[in-house]
C-alpha cells in the first residue's frame, strides 16, 4: 500500500495510449512513449499479466516522467516469445500466438 | 459439438479476451482513490519548459513524428510548434482491435517567459522528443539618460 503511494509521489506516471492489432500470427500492441529509452524499459509477464514500465529522463512538475501500463494475456499468447522494440518514442510489443492457438489447415488426402 | 467449436473460434477472434487491461490492479491504491481514472485517460505530457539565466528549453512530446513534419516558429516572445503524423496502413491480414493513439496535426503556441534571440534558436528531435533551446535576449540594463 505505502509502496504505491510512494510511487505516486516520486514519479509523474502516465498510461501511454495503445493501439492493438491482431493477425493470424499474434497480437501487436503499439504505444506512444515519448522520451522512453530501451535501457530504461521493463517488461515482465507474471501470472498472465504483462506489465510494462518505461522511465525517461524528462521532468514534469519536478518529477521524472514514467510510463506504466498492464494487460492481461490469455493462454493463446506464448509468453516466452514476447518481444519489444522502442523507436522514436513508439514502443511495439509483439505477442505471438502459441502454436496450439494458431489455425492449422489439415490437408485431406484422397485414397 | 458444433456450438463448442464456434465458441473456440469466437475466442480466437476476440483479442480482448486474449489481452485484457488490468490498469486497476496495477495502480492499486491510486485507482482506489481515482476510480478508473487511468483507464479512461491515457496520454503523456504535451510539453515542458525549463528556464535558466541564459536560455529557455522547451521539450515537446512528439512520438513517431518525423523531423520533416515538424515546424518551429518564433515570433516575438511566442513559440509555435506544428507537426503531423499519419496512421500507417496495415498490411493485409492485420486488423485493429482497439485504437487510442491519435493522428493528424499537432499545433501548440506558448508565450515564452522572456524575449529570445530568434536567430539562435536550435531544435533537435530524438526518441520522440523535440528539444528547442532558445537563448534569451541580453537585458540592456538601466540606461542613464543625460539631461541637457
Amino acid at each position: 500500500m505505502t509502496e504505491a503511494v510512494e510511487n505516486v509521489k516520486e514519479y509523474a506516471v502516465y498510461a501511454p495510449p495503445a493501439d492493438v492489432i491482431e493477425n493470424h500470427a499474434g497480437i501487436k500492441v503499439v504505444l506512444d512513449v515519448p522520451g522512453a529509452k530501451a535501457d530504461l524499459l521493463e517488461i515482465e509477464v507474471e501470472d498472465k499479466i504483462l506489465k510494462l514500465k518505461a522511465d525517461t529522463e524528462l521532468m514534469k512538475n519536478d518529477k521524472p516522467v514514467r510510463y506504466q501500463r498492464a494487460f492481461q494475456i490469455s493462454d493463446e499468447i506464448d509468453a516466452t516469445k514476447i518481444s519489444a522494440i522502442v523507436n522514436n518514442g513508439i514502443l511495439t510489443l509483439d505477442l505471438p500466438k502459441a502454436e496450439h492457438a494458431k489455425v492449422h489447415k489439415i490437408t485431406v488426402k484422397s485414397s | 459439438m458444433l456450438a463448442r467449436l464456434n465458441d473456440n473460434w469466437g475466442i480466437l477472434n476476440s483479442p480482448w479476451k486474449a489481452l485484457n487491461e488490468l490498469q486497476k490492479e496495477f495502480y492499486g491504491v491510486l485507482n482506489g482513490v481515482n476510480e478508473g481514472f487511468y483507464r479512461l485517460s491515457t496520454g503523456f505530457p504535451k510539453m515542458t519548459l525549463d528556464e535558466t539565466e541564459k536560455d529557455i528549453t522547451v521539450k515537446v512530446f512528439l512520438p513517431g513524428y518525423s523531423s520533416e513534419s515538424i515546424d518551429v516558429e518564433v515570433v516575438s516572445d511566442f513559440l509555435t510548434v506544428r507537426a503531423s503524423r499519419e496512421r500507417a496502413e496495415l498490411p493485409e491480414g492485420d486488423s485493429y482491435m482497439h485504437r487510442e493513439r491519435s493522428f493528424g496535426s499537432f499545433e501548440e503556441t506558448i508565450k515564452l517567459p522572456s524575449l529570445v534571440q530568434s536567430n539562435k534558436v536550435t531544435a533537435e528531435a530524438k526518441d520522440g522528443i523535440l528539444t528547442i533551446v532558445l537563448p534569451k535576449q541580453k537585458s540592456e540594463g538601466p540606461r542613464v539618460i543625460k539631461v541637457k
